[in-house]
């Protein structure tokens, strides 16, 4: 007779194991434990959801404010494009997706869920709280406060800045530094001043700009046409980042 | 005698509560599951049966620490076979052990059983020997194994099995029938 067909287990198996847990002094864990455990579960959900939905708002606010066509004659439109994208809040929303999505099912009730079904609901609650958040104006607040007060955004920011830099060719992109009536002074993303004769008011130190135009001399360049990389409409002018 | 008795004839739930009240009345949750979970424990893992039983003290201190964790919307059947069936994983993991289908014994009826689901007909009458439905167990993958010993061997609904391996309950319901797809490829080649 082999092992498997002799289940029955000896008479003594319960009162071993009872013997084993009374001199162990084995007591159950109590029921705050769990119940905490689950909470945090849930909190962590909540937290994710809400981060990834801020991550959202400002990608809103960063698709609809980004002037990605700007140099597109000169870049082409996919160039133009991959530049100008938020990769950092993608990444962001991604991740806090991937972390709410691991959250809730890992709920106590989490697998009765279809995988897809907590996926897509997970996508739909961030894209519906975040398009909330960008109408209230929190995905340009949010964006402004990173990129001055996150060196890693700012720097993150600024290296892809670089990439439309070419003042040979007419074409630079920098943080306006200076404003006056008859110039504004503009630090490239390569860190270098330039000196721009302009009498336009619409601009505010710590406005991020693309200029199209001509290089006069290694400090010097005439604006053609000067717009916004990034604007912030609904924003008061923001003091000078720190470089 | 009369208490004994009592006690035998009350639900799962009850026994829980009655046991965080006196970790004595454990003993009835044991008597009750013990040859059920050895059984599946040695059906879902290649152990030996004194390993079994040394699985089988470790997964019922294991319920009785957690105890408090037992939701009563859940059959506490199958938080118990969840709680045995996740044992047994970290067993294996610990110990590399390759799961395999055992050669237990098959009654009559679950060998009937398992032939009209599977849809075997005809071959089943002419060719089909115990043998060969374990050889053909024995190749499926662990997954796909475990639903079958869950659903024909431990004779579970789809909904319990789906509290016993935290899966959807369309999710149980694709995995026996791949599960059965396999078993008959296996079966026949």
């Amino acid at each position: 007779m082999s092992d498997r067909e002799n289940f029955n287990p000896p008479e003594s198996a319960g009162q071993s194991i009872l013997e084993k847990i009374k001199q162990r002094h084995i007591i159950p864990k109590p029921k705050w434990e769990f119940l905490l455990k689950d909470y945090v579960t849930w909190v962590i959900f909540a937290l994710a959801i809400i981060i990834g939905s801020l991550a959202t708002a400002v990608i809103i606010f960063v698709a609809n404010y980004t002037n990605w066509r700007y140099y597109e004659p000169e870049l082409g439109t996919l160039k133009g494009l991959l530049i100008s994208l938020p990769y950092f809040w993608l990444a962001i929303m991604v991740i806090f997706l991937v972390i709410a999505f691991y959250n809730l099912k890992h709920t106590k009730k989490g697998y009765k869920f279809n995988i897809f079904l907590i996926a897509l609901s997970s996508i739909i609650i961030s894209i519906s709280l975040g398009g909330l958040i960008y109408a209230a104006g929190f995905g340009e607040k949010l964006e402004d406060i990173f990129y001055r007060r996150i060196p890693f955004y700012q720097q993150f920011l600024h290296q892809r800045g670089r990439l439309l830099i070419n003042p040979e060719q007419g074409r630079l992109a920098g943080v306006v530094i200076e404003v006056q009536p008859e110039y504004i002074t503009v630090r490239d993303f390569h860190g270098q001043l330039w000196k721009i004769a302009t009498t336009t008011q619409n601009f505010y130190i710590g406005n991020r700009v693309l200029l199209r135009g001509k290089k006069i001399s290694e400090a010097e360049f005439t604006e053609t046409d000067i717009r916004f990389w990034i604007s912030h409409p609904r924003l008061k002018p923001p003091p000078p980042p720190r470089f | 005698m009369a208490a004994n008795q009592n006690l035998n004839e009350q639900s799962d739930q009850e026994l829980v509560h009655l046991t965080l009240e006196n970790q004595d009345n454990f003993l009835y949750i044991v008597n009750r599951y013990e040859k059920k979970l050895l059984s599946f424990i040695l059906r879902i893992s290649n152990v030996n049966y004194q390993d079994a039983q040394d699985l089988l003290q470790e997964i019922f201190i294991k319920v009785y620490q957690n105890l408090n964790d037992y939701d009563p919307e859940l059959k506490f059947s199958s938080w118990i076979y969840r709680i045995t069936r996740n044992h047994v994983i970290s067993h294996y993991r610990k110990n590399k052990n390759k799961p395999q289908v055992l050669p237990f014994e098959l009654e009559q009826d679950l060998f009937e059983t398992l032939a009209a689901d599977f849809d075997l007909g005809q071959t089943v009458e002419t060719k089909l020997t115990r043998e060969r439905i374990f050889a053909a167990l024995d190749k499926l993958k662990p997954k796909y194994r475990e639903v079958i010993v869950l659903r024909y061997f431990e004779e579970k609904s789809y909904d319990e099995i789906s509290d016993i391996i935290k899966k959807p309950t369309g999710t149980v319901g694709t995995m026996i029938n791949r599960a059965k797809k396999q078993f008959k490829e296996k079966f026949i080649y």
